[in-house]
């Protein structure tokens, strides 16, 4: 593992503190067809070491408060502040340099790099970083996710369910504070996507890791602590330690 | 740690790369087999002895011809590779954009394509200098065969020409992928998550400028010189078209979109072409890169033939012109000289005396062929005449040049040139004259007969012939053939069509040699890429079979596409082609009354067929695999 420099120690310390705050954030599209308001402002803060569910009906913005939640897209006003860091002040390269060092990704479809081995593609995150990985270092992470006997195998040879734990394996090679995760178990059978939300679960418990994860199933949301729901780019409720049930029938009242 | 990941993605995806690496092993196997000869033939030139002047000029020809060809294939081997690797790029926007997702900064992915290149510039050329060097003995053979290259040069150490060889084929390598890894660094992370790619068909200002500077430079050179001759027409003609494929593709995205919407105009009934015209709109990119090879190769050797055929007729047309004599004798010894001579019935009896001349040149000698004219007779049998200056000063120690030649060398009317004959005497020529181009009827240098037949000159082979008043030149061919021994006589204008015909099939030698390789590789650049476009478009295949279509209807589909991205491209293709040739013509047919104008339909047709057909089968043949392979029920089931 490299060694992290002042700089990054502090991020960290800020970051254990304030994770990822939303002050006021609207994201607005504007293709031929005229303008889309994605989010009409939403303001939130991610508690540090907190599992976090973002639900709602599809179209209502989910995955774009979590694109501009990471960086990975600039919202059209507001602020994102991660770890204390104002994302908007950041260059390419800055924001690029943040992710690596603060965040891991988790999305629906798998996303490995079909030329590597899964031991690789582990690696990856931690060889752009400059860093030269130990074999063990990866090994540790693949055998978390219950992997360690198929680190040589190309993502082509594996299922969905493993392709889909190789990628929270990279997600958290690089000791992130906060995955990012979108619909995760979209893809997955029941089975086998409760595996991938139990390993969730656990690094917030067990390393204190900020997770916030965008889902259309109740089931899956009551793995959260908490759970935000989003309506037409607003946030319209936010449920704390409620049950499947609970959650499902908020859903329900919502589409109505 | 780039380099590595470039190393295992190429020999992953190594079919994404694999039109790039044969075009660029070829470019390096012909430029390594170039040099290879040049450097014989130059070690060899210094060890003729330096009176043996045609082996000299002919060493000096091949030489010249060699830089051409592989000049040639080094620029469609970089417009190759930087086509082939554009596209390498675009089809990876997702994998390129996860990379950016897990902390890969632009920068570093460029150099992660740029190593890319590095890998395949490197396998590249060590199997084309092996390749190249292999063939050399076999084809300095066959340029001995041909006549090009005299029998016994033997064959240099090859190491320097190899170094010199890879070394350019690596940095064509590199500087083709430049464009690619520019974009490929800008690729947003983003573009991980977006499950349907998306393009959008605006370009970058530079991008821009270059395409409009490129296109604006090429009309301005065809313009602005005026070309009265046909070797400049030439040289226009191979290099001009580049720089205008270079400025189509530039503004590719924003053109080749609004030519695929005006192609299928009228056919948007049909389903099928309706989706692939959207198909093709959707992604200006993409298609562009599909419809380059084929837009340079149809463009460049459209113009080429073309231009030549141009540049053949307009020989043809001054020869018919100027000669004035209406019976040509071919071959004739020198005893068949005094045959005709003697004749009663002969008025005009024209015959230059060729004559080797070294024209010194700053410090320099050029070593070029004269004729001694007889300027009364010449202008009687060959419709010589003079331009600027008077043909009747040619006496004494005058000369008088062609048109082309004043251009070429600089050299004007009233300069005083030195020179030296083959048999040592030096004086210095005042130049009396410029004279229009007739390339058939006399050589370019003139000078008087009296002054070529004191310094050794030889009578040349062709004697032109003016009948006395009340004979028929029907009756002289008659009687002249009976009395020659070995020379040929034969009315003027069968005379003008076997020129013509030589002419013509020279050129045709020459467009085998220039644009042969470059075929080849663009061949393969165009399967390439279009089998590649197929390859890639698995999942799009299956979704559409999915909502309905049938196998047989995706084939269709997918031939469409190919058809139109080749049509496009021919559009294209033929707007240069016929733009270059036009503007070429229009200044050599000036002051000619009568230019035939020969289209080669044959050669132009077999362009346009091959440019249709290959990408067609090249985008159907994997489509009819990946079909079997991925059948809907298991797309279904994921
Ligand atoms: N690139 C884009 N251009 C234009 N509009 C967009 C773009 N991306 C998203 N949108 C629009 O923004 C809105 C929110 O999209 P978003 O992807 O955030 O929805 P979502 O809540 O994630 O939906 P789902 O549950 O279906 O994934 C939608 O109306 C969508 O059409
Ligand atoms: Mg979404």
């Amino acid at each position: 593992m490299k060694l992290r420099s002042r700089d990054d120690q502090d991020i960290s310390a800020r970051t254990i503190d304030h994770p990822v705050i939303l002050d006021g954030i609207t994201r607005t599209y504007s293709s031929k067809a005229g303008k889309v308001h994605a989010l009409r402002g939403v303001t939130h803060t991610f508690a540090p070491s907190s599992f976090t569910a973002v639900m709602g009906p599809s179209g209502s913005g989910k995955s774009t408060l979590l694109q501009c939640a990471a960086g990975l897209d600039r919202p059209t006003s507001g602020r994102v502040r991660v770890g204390g860091v104002d994302l908007a002040g950041l260059s390419e390269v800055g924001l690029t340099r943040l992710r690596r060092d603060t965040m891991g990704f988790v999305f629906q479809s798998y996303n490995l790099l079909p030329a590597l081995t899964a031991h690789d593609n582990v690696a990856l995150p931690l060889r752009l970083a400059g860093a030269a990985p130990g074999r063990s270092t990866v090994r540790q992470v693949l055998a978390r996710v219950g992997l360690a006997e198929l680190h040589h195998r190309r993502p082509s040879e594996l299922s969905g369910g493993q392709q889909q734990r190789v990628s929270i394996a990279r997600a958290l090679v690089s000791r992130p504070h906060v995955v990012f995760a979108d619909e995760p178990t979209g893809a997955l059978d029941r089975s086998t996507g409760r595996q991938v939300l139990e390993l969730l679960r656990s690094t917030v418990d067990t390393e204190g890791l900020t997770v916030v994860m965008v889902t259309h199933d109740p089931v899956a949301a009551s793995y959260a602590d908490s759970v935000l729901f989003l309506e037409d780019g607003q946030v319209v409720g936010n449920l704390v330690g409620a049950d499947g049930a609970q959650i499902a029938a908020h859903m329900s009242e919502l589409e109505r | 740690m780039m380099l590595r990941l470039s190393q295992r993605n190429v020999r992953r995806n190594w079919t994404l790369f694999a039109g790039s690496f044969v075009a660029l092993g070829l470019g390096v196997a012909l430029l390594a087999l170039s040099v290879i000869l040049i450097w014989s033939v130059q070690a060899y030139t210094a060890t003729v002895d330096p009176s043996e002047t045609d082996l000299l000029l002919a060493l000096d020809d091949l030489m010249a011809m060699l830089g051409v060809v592989s000049g040639f294939s080094g620029f469609m081997a970089i417009f190759i590779v930087a086509s082939t690797f554009s596209f390498a790029v675009n089809a990876r926007q997702r994998e390129i954009g996860l990379l950016r997702l897990v902390g890969a900064t632009p920068k570093q992915v460029r150099r992660m394509v740029l190593g890319e290149s590095l890998v395949v510039g490197v396998l590249a050329s060590v199997a084309g200098c092996a390749l190249g060097w292999l063939l050399s003995p076999a084809v300095l053979w066959g340029l001995h065969r041909r006549g090009l290259a005299p029998d016994a040069v033997p064959l240099a150490a090859p190491w320097w020409p190899m170094v010199i060889a890879s070394g350019i084929g690596i940095s064509v390598a590199f500087l083709g992928a430049r464009v690619a890894a520019r974009r490929a660094a800008k690729v947003a992370p983003v573009q991980a998550l977006r499950e349907a790619d998306a393009e959008r068909g605006r370009i970058g200002v530079w991008r821009a400028l270059v395409g409009v500077a490129c296109l604006a430079g090429a009309v301005t050179m065809l313009v602005g010189v005026r070309a009265g001759n046909p070797e400049l027409a030439m040289v226009l003609a191979l290099f001009v078209p580049e720089m205008i494929v270079i400025g189509l593709v530039c503004l590719g995205p924003l053109l080749i979109p609004q030519l695929v919407r005006l192609l299928t105009l009228g056919l948007r009934g049909n389903v099928l072409v309706a989706l692939a015209r959207d198909n093709l709109v959707a992604m200006p990119r993409r298609t562009t890169s599909l419809a380059s090879p084929i837009l340079a190769i149809s463009a460049i050797a459209g113009s080429l033939i073309l231009s030549l055929s141009f540049a053949a007729d307009w020989d043809n047309g001054v020869t018919r012109q100027q000669l004035e004599a209406p019976v040509v004798v071919s071959g004739a010894s020198p005893a068949d000289g005094d045959t005709i001579r003697q004749r009663g019935n002969v008025a005009v009896a024209d015959n230059g005396l060729l004559v080797q001349v070294a024209i010194g040149r700053d410090g320099e000698w050029d070593d070029e062929t004269f004729e001694g004219v007889d300027p009364t007779l010449a202008a009687d049998a060959r419709g010589t005449r003079a331009r600027k200056g008077q043909l009747d000063g040619l006496t004494g120690r005058s000369m008088a040049i062609a048109r082309s030649v004043a251009w070429d060398y600089g050299i004007r009317l009233g300069d005083t040139v030195p020179v030296r004959f083959e048999d040592g005497t030096r004086m210095r020529l005042t130049v009396v004259a410029e004279v229009e181009d007739a390339n058939n009827l006399q050589a370019t240098f003139l000078l008087p007969h009296t002054l070529a037949a004191r310094h050794g000159g030889e009578p040349s082979d062709t004697w032109f012939v003016v009948p006395s008043p009340g004979n028929r030149a029907g009756t002289l061919v008659d009687e002249l053939s009976e009395d020659l021994t070995d020379g040929v006589a034969m009315p003027a204008d069968q005379w003008v069509a076997d020129r013509d015909r030589d002419t013509r099939d020279d050129n045709t030698l020459s467009l085998f040699l220039v644009l042969g390789p470059s075929s080849l590789y663009a061949a393969i650049a165009i399967a390439n890429t279009l089998l590649m476009g197929s390859m890639q478009r698995r999942h799009e295949f299956v979704a559409t079979r999915l909502v309905g279509a049938t196998e047989h209807q995706v084939r269709r589909l997918v031939v469409i596409e190919a058809g139109l991205v080749a049509a496009v491209a021919l559009v294209l293709g033929a707007v240069t082609t016929v733009m270059v040739g036009s503007l070429l013509r229009m200044p050599m047919t000036e002051g000619l009354d009568d230019v035939p104008l020969t289209i080669p339909w044959l050669s132009l047709a077999s362009i346009v067929v091959a440019c249709l057909v290959i990408p067609m089968v090249a985008a159907v043949a994997p489509a009819r695999a990946v079909l079997k392979e991925a059948s809907p029920a298991r797309a279904a089931t994921g």
